[in-house]
């Protein structure tokens, strides 16, 4: 029980303060329309450059947890989902708060999001060393694999198609590969001097997910955020507690299916919350409420939300495979602190992994707290509008992309990936993939030179790569996880077909 | 309308939806995007090919995948074609136009920010990008009005992080000629 024995290190002054902040700070994030968790981890990223590898962790979970949950508010009162993990919070939530019943979404929203927190941080605690133990059998050839079967699945199952999802998680890969090669230490694509160092992870992070949602935000800045104003009555707290947690069936849907797509590398809250909604709705008798503001509606997708944070970080601390976008920008920030993911985070970091999960545990109380305690003033920070939002967050994105090297060339990078990936998302490429590719290239590479001279010095190289159960399991992953993205994309297509050919 | 009069006001508009449409496949903006990854991925390839180093190997490798991925979107590109054409689907779903319009002042204000930080200041540049960003893009057709609620915002969010960078990070930002 090593979740138990670091417990107190989450109640030190200083670090139970960093979680307090976190908290908060990451529900009035999420509260505001236009900034999504990832960008908010990936903006926050520059400040925990300074800290202790354990306190950056805690603050970056904390916001992690927290804006995923605080993304509701603006859901319920503005009906603009304040992060995609909070789309099938709109359905339910925003006809809740015209018919007079916000406070009581709101209630309902963070007592759904604690119970799906905590028992998906459960379920961290006791998947992670499970898997760990796993991971310790790999050698260069597994690990190779574990990295291109983090991009191909986040590249098949997190975008719209699968041909350009696996583009992107590749052009990822080709990107990191830019500045010195790893072993040889020989230059590569130095096309400018500003490409002298390579491509730095947070500079990539943060251009890659904050710029676009600048552009995106200043193309309707100008013609207002048309905000359909609702009235915020109070509501008995204990009242919607106890009617919360009596909506048992629309509380253990949310949360198995949190988990389910938590566990899947890539899936993310977005589709946990619709799964939920969906899944709820067709064990549920009385189907007519729903979309017109059943409760059952915003306690099935919150709970799913939150509680497919824990899971989402079970593949990303044992493989190094994201279950989450979030959770890919989480892993960057592991990797600056000197953090490796995989069984050596555990045997040789034990107090900094245990105490993050234990302060993911801790953050979920906080998180319930807090929401509860400012819902009645949110209202305030959903009023940002865009052009103040827009002008912060490209300001903020500058410097904290200067701050991780005192470098100019890191902005320019930062300022061009972000731009080409706003172009590249007009025509259907997702950020994530890339983000990942850029990740896990390194770690694909080096496994991959370290293979081959292991291959060539023994059996070959063909029979070291693609022998070995491990081997062939994590292949026969990444083969499924393209298979099934094509099918799913046939079938759309087939259905499509027909519905034009009536 | 008269009953005589529908039918070439419809073949009119059959003609007008068939002129629309051919309009959009014979610019067909998926098969260019198509186009345009695969020869991103011949001059990535190329570019690694040229200097015929060892190091390449493993970006070399990727950039083969590249060209595949790339090859293959084209050729999906006639059957993704036809299940839009049958399937009644004329707009391009998942092409968005870009409101150049409504983004050029953004793209102008990103390239002086990022071009004249050095020369004139890190921070005096930050609060001016606020400031004409925020004014810019505001909701209000009155640009002074929106200017004067924008300074004291732009001037108290740089001052928060010169607070925070400066101060509490130690990080030092270019000075130029003015902060």
């Amino acid at each position: 029980m090593e979740f138990l024995h670091f417990l107190p290190e989450v109640f030190t002054t200083s670090r139970f303060v960093i979680l307090v902040v976190g908290t908060v700070g990451g529900l009035i994030l999420g509260a505001t329309p236009g900034l999504s968790p990832t960008m908010a981890v990936a903006l926050l990223i520059p400040f925990t450059f300074h800290m202790d590898p354990t306190d950056a962790l805690v603050l970056l979970g904390a916001v992690y947890t927290s804006t995923v949950a605080g993304g509701a508010v603006s859901a319920i009162l503005v009906n603009i989902p304040g992060a995609p993990a909070n789309i099938a919070t709109v359905l339910d939530g925003h006809p809740m708060a015209r018919q007079g019943q916000a406070a009581r979404a709101l209630h309902y929203c963070f007592v759904s999001s604690f119970v799906g927190g905590i028992i998906g941080v459960l379920v961290l605690v006791f998947f992670t060393p499970l898997l760990a133990d796993v991971a310790l059998n790999f050698g260069p050839s597994e690990l190779f694999w574990v990295a291109i079967l983090g991009v191909t699945v986040i590249g098949s199952l997190g975008t719209g198609s699968v041909l350009k999802g696996l583009f992107a998680g590749a052009l990822g890969f080709w990107l990191s590969t830019v500045g010195m090669n790893p072993i040889l230490g020989e230059e590569r694509f130095v096309f400018s001097e500003h490409l002298t160092g390579g491509i730095n992870i947070i500079a990539a992070l943060i251009g890659l997910f904050a710029i676009p949602q600048v552009l995106t935000l200043l193309e309707t800045a100008r013609s207002g955020r048309d905000v359909a104003e609702v009235e915020l009555r109070e509501a008995g707290l204990w009242q919607s507690i106890t009617y919360n947690l009596r909506q048992f069936k629309a509380l253990t849907i949310g949360t198995l299916s949190g988990i389910f797509v938590g566990i899947i590398p890539g899936a993310g809250g977005q589709i946990a919350g619709l799964v939920a909604y969906d899944q709820t709705k067709k064990f549920t008798r009385d189907k007519s409420r729903f979309g017109k503001g059943d409760p059952r509606g915003v306690i099935a997708a919150e709970s799913a939300n939150n509680a497919m944070v824990g899971p989402s970080l079970v593949p990303m601390l044992t493989l190094g495979i994201p279950g989450s976008p979030t959770a890919a920008v989480l892993l960057g920030g592991l990797l600056i602190h000197g953090l490796f993911p995989g069984p050596e985070l555990f045997t040789l970091h034990p107090e900094v992994t245990w105490t993050f999960i234990d302060s993911l545990l801790v953050g979920q109380l906080l998180m319930v707290v807090f929401g509860l305690l400012i819902a009645r003033y949110s209202r305030i920070v959903t009023r940002v509008p865009n052009n103040f939002m827009a002008a912060a967050v490209t300001v903020l994105a500058v410097f904290g992309t200067y701050s991780v090297q005192n470098s100019m060339s890191d902005v320019f990078v930062m300022m061009t990936l972000g731009v080409g990936m706003y172009f590249a998302m007009k025509v259907g490429f997702s950020p994530a993939p890339v983000v990942l590719g850029i990740i896990l290239g390194p770690i694909a590479e080096n496994n991959f030179l370290q293979g081959r001279m292991i291959g060539e010095a023994t059996d070959g190289i063909v029979p070291y790569f693609f022998s070995g159960t491990i081997n062939l399991v994590l292949i026969g992953l990444c083969v499924l996880s393209v298979a099934y993205s094509l099918v799913v994309e046939l079938r759309k297509q087939r259905e499509a077909l027909q519905a034009g050919s009536v | 309308m008269s009953t005589e009069k529908m039918p070439a006001a419809m073949d009119r508009e059959a003609v007008r939806i068939a002129s629309s449409t051919w309009k959009v496949f014979r610019f067909n903006a998926h098969l260019w995007v198509a186009i345009g990854a695969t020869a991103l991925s011949v001059v990535l390839l190329l570019a690694g090919l040229l200097p015929g180093q060892p190091g390449y190997r493993f970006p070399n490798l990727v950039a083969v995948i590249l060209l595949v991925l790339g090859v293959l979107m084209v050729l999906n590109e006639p059957v993704a074609q036809r299940v839009r054409r049958i399937a009644g689907i004329v707009e391009l779903s998942e092409i968005q136009p870009v409101p150049w319009k409504e983004l050029a002042p953004a793209f102008v204000m990103l390239v002086a920010y990022l071009g004249l930080a050095e020369v004139v200041g890190f921070y005096v540049m930050s609060a001016l990008t606020f400031l004409v960003m925020g004014t810019w893009y505001g909701a209000s057709r009155r640009v002074g009005v929106t200017a004067r609620t924008c300074m004291p915002v732009s001037m108290s969010f740089v001052a928060v992080l010169y607070a925070v960078f400066m101060l509490l990070l130690n990080v030092q930002t270019p000075r130029g000629l003015l902060f």
